[in-house]
């Protein structure tokens, strides 16, 4: 078996806890609401969360926990319970229209527990990689720092992403949307279909579909824009996708645009951005090169 | 038309790989690499082939991207061998990439000239590429795993060679999980839907990650990180095509390759 100390055998343990603990509180609460987290509650819990991973670095000399929370053997234990909540969710069927926390695990306790678990670890990691930062360490300080900005940003903002569908016939104006709970609301901006455009290719499948639309402001100025699959336009801080199209054999052709404003994405392209310099030093960075003796 | 020079280009590449993986057994290191160049010259022109007469790169369906995969095993190995003279490598990867064909040959691919608008995005090429490519990487740290746990009494530098390949492969694969995150924001609206085809990205990911860790905490215990490396392997393999059979995947994928 694997020779491990005192300390990281208790990061071990503790870190088989999320899952132990996810299903006790899945029975007792029932699934989780990520609602309940939209801001402000989620920016206090990520400055909570930060300022408690730097107080519990500061205080690593005076416990062997804190030690082994940044150990080899705690991290493999926490990512070996991500991938088990993970691989559940990759293998049964998954919907939100279900009281069953296997088929809705992004709303189970275990899933999110584990998740959690794996940020701290990851966190106290960071800290670590931050207050002893070398050259030689430089690709794994970025792509730990980089995965949980990404990971912490990525949770705690997805109750703050906005998703609207707005279909439009075309020659008419829309004002109204329906949102992610299926309810009509009004749209932050109106928008007339000019013109839905679909270029065929040989076989008659569709190869490009773009729509010409004007979009009336509530400050009362009218913009001209073209959206294709693919290449979303911005509006009023709104990103504007073409999502769907329908043109029926009569009646009036009709496009869908889904309307979404995520306010935590530039931290988390943050992230990304430096997973993306992790990855790149790991491949041209040489950092196994011993120096020679002297 | 493209079946037949698909066959014959594939069983030419294979012969020649074959003989190089042949020179290499006989220590002749000039001839094995010249004759497993020859063969990826070769394959290298049909997949150029293969884009020219679809307009299109072809790595846009599962067969594509074997095709594509059976390009760069023999590319891995080759400086693999170069670099450390394994003499088993290039049988290995010439192995490999003969599986991979053979599938091919045996499911033919439509190569429809058809590019879906989802798929026409400056992101297209480097993400599956990236994929492929780290697809390739730890597809020979795989066999090198095997090789070291089945027919070697005390791994020698096996371990270093698995090291060097997974690390490799798992920077590729990291590069190539993102920007199908850059992509999936600017094609679906969001970075990250926990689609079948992700969460099993995100498994796979995760495995290496834990064989990385595992390499770093406890070096001597090589064998049980080679069973890490092969099981991540099989991760893998079902994040690539076996998401597309998965009963509980069917319909609820975007990601279509075909």
């Amino acid at each position: 078996m694997l020779d491990i100390s005192r300390g990281t055998k208790r990061g071990i343990a503790l870190s088989t806890a999320p899952l132990l603990a996810g299903i006790a509180m899945q029975y007792a609460v029932g699934p989780a609401d990520i609602r309940a987290t939209a801001f402000p509650v989620n920016a206090c819990i990520g400055a909570g969360f930060a300022l408690s991973l730097i107080i519990a670095y500061l205080l690593r000399n005076k416990s062997a926990l804190i030690n082994g929370l940044t150990s080899c053997a705690a991290a493999i234990a926490a990512i070996a319970s991500v991938i088990i909540v993970t691989l559940i969710t990759g293998i049964v069927k998954q919907t939100s229209d279900t009281s069953s926390a296997w088929h809705d695990m992004l709303s189970s306790w275990p899933f999110i527990l584990s998740y959690t678990w794996l940020a701290v670890i990851l966190g106290l990691t960071t800290v670590k990689n931050i207050a002893t930062f070398s050259l030689r360490k430089a690709p794994v300080a970025f792509s730990h720092a980089g995965l949980l900005l990404a990971l912490i940003c990525g949770a705690l903002g997805s109750a703050d992403v906005c998703r609207l569908d707005m279909p439009v016939s075309e020659g008419h104006t829309e004002w109204q949307t329906i949102d992610n709970d299926s309810r009509i609301t009004m749209a932050p901006f109106g928008i007339t279909l000019d013109r839905l455009e679909i270029k065929v290719s040989a076989d008659n499948m569709p190869e490009q579909i773009s729509a010409c639309i004007t979009a009336d402001r509530k400050s009362g100025a009218r913009d001209i824009f073209s959206v294709k699959v693919n290449h979303p336009i911005r509006i009023d801080g709104w990103d504007v996708y073409l999502s769907d199209y329908s043109e029926p054999a009569s009646g009036f052709t009709t496009a869908t645009f889904r309307l979404i404003r995520d306010p935590w994405l530039p931290a988390v392209y943050a992230g990304i951005a430096m997973m993306s310099i992790g990855a790149l030093l790991t491949l041209f960075l040489r950092t196994d090169r011993k120096k020679p003796a002297s | 038309m493209n079946q037949e020079v698909l066959t014959t280009i594939s069983i030419a590449s294979l012969i020649l790989w074959a003989i190089g993986a042949g020179y290499a057994y006989k220590d002749n290191r000039r001839k094995a690499l010249a004759w497993t160049a020859g063969g990826i010259i070769i394959f290298g022109m049909l997949i150029a082939w293969l884009w020219i007469k679809l307009e299109r790169p072809p790595i846009s369906t599962v067969g594509e991207t074997r095709i594509l995969y059976s390009f760069f095993l023999p590319l891995a190995g080759s400086v693999i061998y170069a670099r450390l003279r394994y003499k088993w490598i290039l049988t290995f990867t010439t192995l490999m990439s003969a599986i991979f064909v053979g599938i091919s040959l045996f499911n033919p691919d439509t190569f429809s000239k058809g590019l879906v608008p989802a798929l026409q995005s400056p992101w297209f090429v480097p993400h599956v590429t990236l994929y492929i490519l780290a697809y390739a990487l730890l597809g020979t740290a795989a066999a090198t795993a095997i090789y070291a746990l089945c027919l070697r009494h005390s791994p020698g530098h096996e371990a270093s060679i698995c090291d060097s390949l997974t690390s490799a492969g798992t920077a590729l694969l990291t590069l190539g999980m993102l920007t199908g995150a850059l992509w999936a924001k600017e094609s679906w609206g969001h970075y990250w839907t926990w689609d079948p085809k992700e969460t099993w990205a995100a498994i796979t990911w995760f495995s290496y990650l834990s064989y990385i860790h595992l390499r770093h905490g406890y070096p001597r215990k090589t064998r049980i990180a080679f069973g890490v490396l092969i099981f991540s392997f099989l991760l893998l393999q079902m994040c690539w095509w076996g998401v597309n059979i998965l009963p509980s995947a069917k319909g609820q994928s975007l990601h279509i390759y075909g």
